[in-house]
């Protein structure tokens, strides 16, 4: 079942209730957070992987529970240009006209944008050329005359004043990266084509060091949005940059958006001894690309550190499209299986009134993280 | 008593595919079928053309049939073979040209484009859009084997590389037939240098023009 044909998602928050919602996996993830007073902001964008059209799955589900989206989302924030994590991202951006709109601050650079048009323009395969999303991004941006912001480390990006919020405290949006030293590697990193190379599609780079890490701050709420970051265990870059960063907001959130599918290169001790409250909540979407992520170890560790985690899916086998005998008896033969690539795109959504505490709610497979491997039909609720 | 002669051209080299023979086409009032290297699901049969009528026709004493000239391998031959043959029509085979030796057809059932986005020691991992039902997005992956590629194929086996994965039947000359999975990994084109300032004169503009906070 699609995302967008679940039932049961009920009304839009009240103005005094805040929202998080992670929607995903599918072309992409997303974190919508209802601060207040009616306001909203996107991160990331997401496509329904079992829809046949290419639609924004955060603007469906806004409009599911009522919600007008060009009416009330004043952010939208692009944590990296990966197509698969941002997948409809441009409809959020065309659509939202009202919103501010910031991305990381190392996709201002020329010889990025250079990149993505040589690879947009050589796009001679099915399936896309990779960078199309922000390719959309980026022609939305040059023909609305909109505004773009870059998002460094530790910049206050975006403010909701208590008397607009309905609950009366001040909401902040921080961008806690990129650091100058993620921008230089970042930018030393790019794969910019050199002629008599033969066309490809473009691949991410590794590591990913252009991940925007957003800070969110409801009065004594505070939330951390992890994006795709990966440890590298260098000083100036990764996460340790981030949390030995001096000018960061100080607090300790209590909802983690768990970074890069919950991977072991996307964990940092640091943060979980220094930014997060005790058992927090811990949020991931599954991913399912050659290696599972979350693995089991990844899942072991997590679990032990909260026991509030959960996923947006599982990633257990999604159901392998039947073929005509001929190829079927083929692939047999060969011993080889066409899978599925994304497990079920799913929804976690949590709700709190103030004063009051979290409620989570699961929708279309989304469950605790201990059950990530199991089957679908198998996970208690 | 019409007996009549008939060839089949075969055709494995891909440089010819997609080509095809326009009395054949008349011929069988079909639209045109898509080739093999065009971004086209469904039909894939490669016929090619050649010159010289392929059925020899002999008056019998009842009837005289006219056959439609030209190189023919997929499976509506079969059914006009079949019509004829319920018309008393006899089908000797015609002595091969040399061309037609060892140049067996494929038709295609199912089609995919991948790109590769992983290589292990044996292995290669790739993302599979379904040219079948005309995908538009890559949403299925598998696993292959490196050594069911070609040599050729296999030298240009690298992340981001793009391939046509086909399963289907092959006929030979002989009119054996067999499934047959074939990976063809494709040549497409180089950057050229022009291509590339293009780019960066883009590049230049995009950044230029968007107005950043």
């Amino acid at each position: 079942v699609g995302l967008e044909q679940v039932t049961g998602l009920g009304s839009a928050p009240e103005t005094d209730e805040l929202e998080l919602s992670l929607l995903g996996p599918g072309w992409g993830e997303c974190v919508l957070v209802h601060l207040g007073g009616g306001v909203w902001i996107t991160i990331d964008s997401c496509v329904d992987n079992s829809s046949a059209e290419y639609r924004s799955l955060a603007l469906s589900y806004l409009n599911q529970i009522g919600v007008a989206a060009d009416q009330s989302v004043m952010l939208v924030l692009c944590t990296h240009w990966h197509d698969n994590h941002i997948g409809g991202l441009a409809q959020i951006v065309d659509h939202c006209q009202q919103a501010d709109f910031f991305l990381s601050s190392a996709l201002q650079d020329e010889q990025f944008a250079a990149m993505v048009r040589a690879y947009q323009k050589g796009a001679l395969v099915a399936g896309g050329s990779g960078v199309t999303e922000i390719d959309r991004i980026f022609d939305c941006l040059r023909r609305s005359r909109r505004p773009a912001g870059l998002a460094i480390q530790d910049r206050r990006i975006f403010r909701l004043d208590g008397e607009d919020s309905g609950h009366g405290l001040e909401c902040l949006v921080w961008s806690l990266s990129l650091s100058d030293a993620q921008v230089a590697r970042f930018l030393a990193g790019l794969s910019f084509p050199s002629a008599g190379q033969t066309k490809a599609r473009c691949h991410p780079m590794r590591p990913n060091h252009q991940t925007v890490v957003v800070w969110i701050e409801i009065g004594e709420t505070k939330i951390l949005l992890g994006g795709d970051l990966e440890e590298t265990e260098e000083q100036r870059t990764g996460w340790s940059v981030i949390v030995r960063s001096p000018t960061r907001p100080s607090g300790q959130a209590s909802i983690l958006k768990i970074p890069h599918h919950g991977s072991q290169n996307g964990h940092s001790d640091c943060v979980w001894r220094k930014m997060l409250v005790q058992e927090p909540f811990a949020l991931l979407t599954p991913w399912n690309r050659g290696s599972k992520l979350p693995t089991p170890d990844d899942v072991t560790r997590i679990v032990g550190l909260t026991p509030n985690a959960y996923s947006t899916a599982t990633l257990a086998a999604r159901r392998v499209k039947r073929r005509s005998p001929p190829v079927e008896k083929t692939l047999r033969e060969l011993g080889v299986n066409v899978r599925p690539s994304e497990p079920r795109t799913g929804l976690l959504r949590m709700r709190k009134r103030r004063p009051g505490s979290w409620r989570l709610e699961c929708f279309n497979g989304a469950c605790h993280l201990s059950e990530v491997h199991s089957q679908p039909d198998r996970i208690s609720r | 008593m019409t007996i009549s002669s008939v060839a089949f051209q075969k055709s494995q080299d891909t440089a010819t595919r997609g080509q095809r023979d326009p009395q054949l086409s008349a011929a069988l009032s079909e639209p045109e079928l898509s080739p093999f290297y065009e971004d086209q699901p469904r039909d894939t049969t490669a016929i090619s053309g050649a010159p010289g009528p392929d059925y020899n026709v002999l008056e019998g004493e009842r009837e005289r049939k006219t056959v439609p000239a030209g190189h023919a391998q997929n499976t509506r031959v079969a059914d006009e073979r079949e019509r004829l043959r319920r018309q008393d029509v006899i089908l000797l085979p015609h002595e091969p040209s040399f061309e037609s030796i060892d140049r067996p057809s494929f038709v295609a059932i199912q089609e995919w484009e991948g790109h590769v986005i992983d290589v292990a020691d044996t292995t290669f991992l790739a993302r599979l859009t379904d040219l079948n039902v005309g995908a538009e997005r890559a949403e299925e992956e598998v696993q292959l084997l490196i050594s069911d590629l070609s040599d050729d194929d296999r030298a240009m086996l690298a992340v981001g590389r793009v391939f046509r994965w086909a399963i289907g039947y092959q006929r030979s000359p002989g009119g054996s037939k067999r499934r047959v999975s074939q990976i063809v990994f494709r040549r497409l084109p180089q950057w050229t240098r022009k291509e590339l300032d293009l780019a960066l004169a883009e590049g230049r503009a995009i950044v230029r023009e968007i107005q950043w906070d």
